[in-house]
């Protein structure tokens, strides 16, 4: 930890690289937590990406204290991770349903058909948010933490800054858009 | 109607009055919007429609399960992977499983050792990585190494390893067995050595060697496992980051130093390795001792403990032998610091074989002489001024001694390699000291001249202290912006090597190559690089260096496929030198950096310059003169991005370090001027830019650098044209014309895409549409040839709708607003560019010219804030673009009175 809390520090003194290095240490540290987490998960892998994410927020909160908008920017980076981890593992089991064979025979139909659709949905919701990212980055980011980061939205309002009526009007505009783009 | 994004930042607010209402009052608000807005109340229905589906079916609320692991995964007896069949399991680490396997064809009848990594610890790049490296390690013929015969990537992406059988015990198991007395052990311990030098020398790092990975069989057979292949598991991403976190392969007992802080690893961490083992061979202890098996305790007794003699470890009776002698040869091998480890493998063994025949070794007994040399030579030249000199010298030679240090480091080609501590410490001695009186200061200008003179002194001097003062002189004035005298003084070097120093001349005609680039010579520069680049040599470092400034020329000429392929070549070719100057290495990622800019890829392009700050940062010099030059090269990224301000802050920190290095020197480099000056004129602080434009010239025009003085006009015409001078911009240009023709400047130049933009916009600007929509065009087709320059292909685009706006043409505007809006798309929410800023404008004016008011608005908003971001409140067409948002916003009033 010892790293860690000099590059806070650091970080606090409005050292740009110490904060970049931060949230390098920030992505191995999650990227890692949640690939060992799906790795191990068995059938129906959930991935607790609340737990994970206030774990790793924890560990660096011990290491030194975050301060308010460097709070703000690891969650909404943290979120982003979470994101990219989630859409890679999707993908990745889609591509080994597709080459393997021995699940099929061992699941009904249609849970099968049901289990495809998890994962088409993060894909399909991931790929929904790109297209929105260049004409609303702050509603990504909500999606981003709220759905692929699982967390509340009174988080993501002290997060971003802003109040969670506005994270629940953008959750709302959010799911509307999505839900007519995914139709 | 399916629901795109496209319109979402229109559709948002309305969608958020719709939702402040009652769901009763809706549809009454979505009739009430006006008919042009048809098409977004059907998009606003259709969204509003899902509501009730959307609150009812917990759509998104909460992650979907994944369905299961498949178990194809498990492995067994029989399983098939890829061409094997899988017969019993030998071996199981941490990393990886390993299987007595055959193939499954059978045409191949021999078993192999199927080696298969766990799956968490493999990444997607992994396949690529396999197919890369293969064939390399699959030529290590070697009777003492055991072949790798085949490896890939199973359909189900798992890969594997089919690697040579070999039936043997670790070397302290096998010594220990068979009872075999020291010399027997080391003579046994010598033929590992020479197997790992083997590797080495086709450019094959180990990386993790360790008593389970030297096999030996009966009848003393050395058989070194899994070569290179830790590497291969590596994931990509620390591999370029050099971090540990993720590494597949360390085993903590053998690892070096630098593989626990994320240094690169070279032959030195080999030679650590083998250090560690042959501790262990001679004492049958670790040399370390940690509380506990954690990665993090072996860090701290690794990069902070000294390890204990052999002879002090060793059990008494047999403490005698090692004495002296092979207590050195370890301690050398186990040196923290890699530079102060045996330079080799081969460097290792000619130690051991010397101490077997009883003479002197290389390695020295750790005296307090010893000691105190080793402190001095680490801190050469600090101490030397510090001890002898400073006392005698103003402060004028600090300021000197730091600049040359870090010019010195600059260069990193094999020239500095070969420059060793002796040629160094004479060229120090030599230059610091020879004539000095007590109470004598020497100025910068004053070592320069001295540099000068053991430089050229030939056949007198001994030509490594010679080529090293070149080295370092060259480089100085390089980085000053003297090419000539910088051209001149190699000439001079070259012609006088000798035979004997192929490689090291070859690095020297490189490094002349690419100073051609900035005097007119470039095409022949660039043949002699390409040449240098056919030409074998055994010296890869010498290679990477003549890559890298291949790679430059190709981003001059704005090939930035070009630049990223002799880019990577050069990190590859820097990877296998197993060198662990971070300066090539700096050079390489921010060439490797340029070529992701000429690309598009600007995220990309801003990762490398930061690894490279980080390198820096890490290694002490943020502050030295690779770090200015790193931040000169940045903001020109930036630049291209089209993000001024960043540009500037970027480029002034360059300046600002350069200052601290040579606080009272006159800072003569004509490139930074001019660059500055374009940004500055970007910023339209006008009255500084034309004073940059002037020294630049004074300065260029003095030395003769030919494409600096093209480039400069150039620039001037750029700012003609930001202040609205049309007509002084052509004249500007006329005059450039014949100075590009001076600098040989070649047709895909970066200056001639830039003339033929520049004099397009002038002629725009003085209406003369149809000829600056020709050039428009020419520039263009320049850059899509190219498949570089995204930005500057939005900003012609952008500028050559406004020409078909002003001749009426609103279908060909349409086309062009939408392509340069889609090129110019920024990266990220805090990201802004000036070409953006322009293809929105564009954007505005169409929908203006076609009445729409409140799609003008919108375009023209977006506009102003790009606009804003990048090159400031100030700027003339920041300005414009607000103006226009009043000008239309007010017709939007009218519109509602009527």
């Amino acid at each position: 930890m010892d790293e860690l809390s000099q590059l806070i520090q650091r970080a606090h003194g409005g050292d740009e690289k110490a904060r970049e290095r931060l949230f390098a240490v920030a992505y191995d540290d999650l990227r890692g937590q949640a690939r060992a987490q799906l790795r191990d998960g068995g059938r129906n892998t959930l991935l607790n990406t609340t737990v994970l994410l206030h774990e790793s927020f924890l560990r660096f909160q011990r290491a030194g204290k975050l301060l308010g908008t460097e709070r703000g920017h690891f969650f909404a980076y943290a979120a982003r991770v979470m994101r990219s981890v989630i859409v890679d593992f999707a993908r990745q089991r889609l591509a080994e349903r597709r080459g393997g064979d021995a699940v099929h025979l061992s699941l009904d139909a249609e849970l099968a058909e049901n289990l495809r659709a998890g994962e088409d949905e993060v894909i399909q919701i991931n790929d929904a948010i790109e297209a929105l990212q260049a004409q609303d980055p702050r509603l990504v980011q909500v999606v981003e933490m709220r759905y692929f980061a699982g967390m509340t939205e009174l988080e993501i309002a002290s997060a971003l800054g802003i109040t969670d009526r506005t994270v629940r009007r953008d959750w709302e505009k959010a799911r509307l858009l999505l839900a007519a783009m995914l139709r | 109607m399916p629901v795109t994004p496209a319109h979402w930042k229109r559709l948002s607010p309305l969608l958020d009055a719709a939702l402040d209402l009652e769901p009763g009052q809706r549809e009454v608000f979505l009739a009430s919007l006006p008919a042009e807005d048809a098409q977004l109340r059907d998009e606003l229905r259709e969204l509003l429609a899902g509501r009730e589906g959307v609150e009812t079916d917990d759509f998104m609320n909460r992650l979907p399960a994944f369905s299961a692991v498949p178990k194809a995964f498990s492995l067994g007896p029989d399983s098939i992977v890829g061409p094997y069949r899988l017969i019993r399991e030998i071996g199981a680490g941490g990393t990886s499983s390993v299987w007595l396997a055959e193939r499954v064809d059978g045409t191949i009848q021999r078993k192999v050792a199927l080696k298969l990594p766990h799956l968490g610890l493999v990444d997607r790049g992994i396949a690529a990585r396999i197919a890369r490296e293969r064939d390399i390690l699959a030529s290590l013929e070697h009777p003492n190494i055991a072949r790798l015969y085949d490896a890939g990537v199973d359909e189900r992406g798992r890969p594997y390893l089919a690697l040579e059988y070999v039936d043997g015990v670790p070397p302290d198991v096998y010594c220990r067995r068979e009872g075999l007395n020291l010399r027997d052990c080391l003579a046994m311990f010598l033929k590992v050595l020479h197997a790992v030098s083997f590797a080495h020398a086709r450019l094959v790092v180990h990386r993790d060697l360790k008593p389970n990975n030297i096999l030996i069989s009966a009848g003393c057979e050395v058989r070194l496992l899994d070569f290179g292949i830790a590497r291969l598991l590596q994931p990509e991403a620390s591999l370029a980051s050099h971090t540990l976190a993720g590494a597949a392969a360390l085993t903590p007992a053998y690892a070096a130093p630098e593989q626990f802080t994320g240094q690169p690893v070279t032959v030195a961490t080999d030679v650590y390795s083998l250090g560690v083992i042959l501790f262990e061979l001679l004492t049958d202890v670790s040399p370390y001792s940690p509380d506990g098996r954690s990665l993090g305790a072996y860090e701290h007794e690794v990069r902070y403990v000294e390890p204990p003699r052999a002879s002090r470890a060793a059990v008494p009776s047999e403490a005698g032998e090692l004495k002296g002698d092979l207590d050195a040869i370890v301690a050398k091998a186990l040196e923290k610091n890699p530079a102060e480890r045996y330079s080799s493998v081969e460097a290792f063994a000619q130690d051991i074989e010397r101490h077997l025949a009883a003479q002197p070794i290389a390695a020295r007994p750790r005296s307090f002489a010893y000691v105190t040399r080793k402190f001095l030579r680490r801190n050469a030249l600090p101490l030397a001024l510090g001890i002898t000199v400073v006392a005698a010298l103003s402060g004028a030679l600090g300021v000197a001694a730091i600049q040359w240090r870090d010019a010195e480091q600059q260069r990193g080609i094999a020239v500095d390699r070969l420059a060793n501590s002796q040629a160094a410490s004479t060229f120090m001695t030599t230059i610091l000291m020879e004539g000095m009186q007590p109470g004598e200061s020497l100025t910068f200008e004053q070592l320069i001249a001295r540099s000068e003179k053991i430089a050229r002194q030939a056949g007198r001097t001994d030509v490594r202290t010679r080529v090293f003062a070149a080295d370092f002189l060259a480089g100085w004035y390089r980085a000053n912006g003297m090419y000539r005298k910088a051209d001149e003084l190699l000439t001079t070097t070259i012609d006088s090597m000798p035979p004997d120093q192929a490689d090291v001349a070859k690095g020297l005609r490189c490094m002349r190559a690419e100073i051609w680039g900035q005097i007119g010579r470039a095409e022949e520069g660039e043949r002699v690089l390409d040449h240098e680049i056919a030409t074998p040599t055994g010296d890869d470092a010498v290679l990477s260096q003549c890559l890298i400034g291949r790679s430059y020329f190709a981003a001059a000429a704005g090939d930035g496929q070009g630049a990223m392929v002799f880019g990577l070549r050069a990190l590859d070719k820097f990877r296998a030198a197993g060198t662990d100057d971070y300066y090539t290495q700096i050079e390489i990622l921010l060439g490797i950096g340029a070529a992701e800019g000429l690309n598009g890829d600007y995220d990309a392009a801003h990762a490398k310059y930061a690894e490279a700050l980080e390198i820096l940062t890490a290694n002490g010099r943020e502050r030295g003169r690779a770090a200015a030059n790193l931040h000169d090269e940045w903001a020109s990224v930036w630049m291209n991005a089209g993000n001024y301000s960043r540009a500037l802050a970027e480029l002034d920190l360059g300046y600002q370090i350069l200052r601290e290095l040579t606080p009272t020197a006159e800072l003569n480099d004509d490139r930074r001027r001019y660059r500055r000056a374009r940004i500055l004129a970007q910023l339209a602080r006008f009255p500084e830019a034309d004073a940059e434009v002037a020294s630049a010239r004074t300065l260029s025009e003095s030395r003769g650098n030919m494409l600096t003085i093209a480039g400069v006009q150039i620039a001037a015409a750029e700012i003609a044209v930001s202040r609205g001078d049309f007509a002084g911009a052509l004249r500007l240009l006329d005059g450039a014309r014949e100075k590009m023709r001076d600098a040989n400047v070649p047709p895909g130049h970066v200056l001639n895409m830039r003339y033929t933009m520049f004099r397009a916009a002038a002629l725009a600007g003085l209406g003369r549409n149809a000829e600056a929509r020709t050039l428009f065009t020419q520039a263009i087709q320049g850059y899509e040839t190219r498949n570089c320059c995204k930005p500057q292909i939005s900003f012609a685009l952008a500028q050559r709708g406004e020409t078909w706006i002003a001749d009426g043409d609103l279908g060909a505007a349409d086309t062009d607003a939408a392509r340069a809006r889609e090129l110019a798309q920024t990266s990220g929410a805090d990201s802004f560019s000036r070409f953006a800023g322009r293809a929105w404008y564009v954007t505005g004016r169409l929908a203006e010219s076609r009445g729409n008011a409140r799609a003008a608005r919108d375009a023209f908003a977006t506009a102003a804030v790009q606009l804003a971001g990048s090159i400031g409140d100030a700027h003339p067409e920041t300005r414009r673009a607000r103006d226009a948002i009043t000008r239309v916003t007010g017709r939007i009033a009218t519109q509602k009175d009527i």
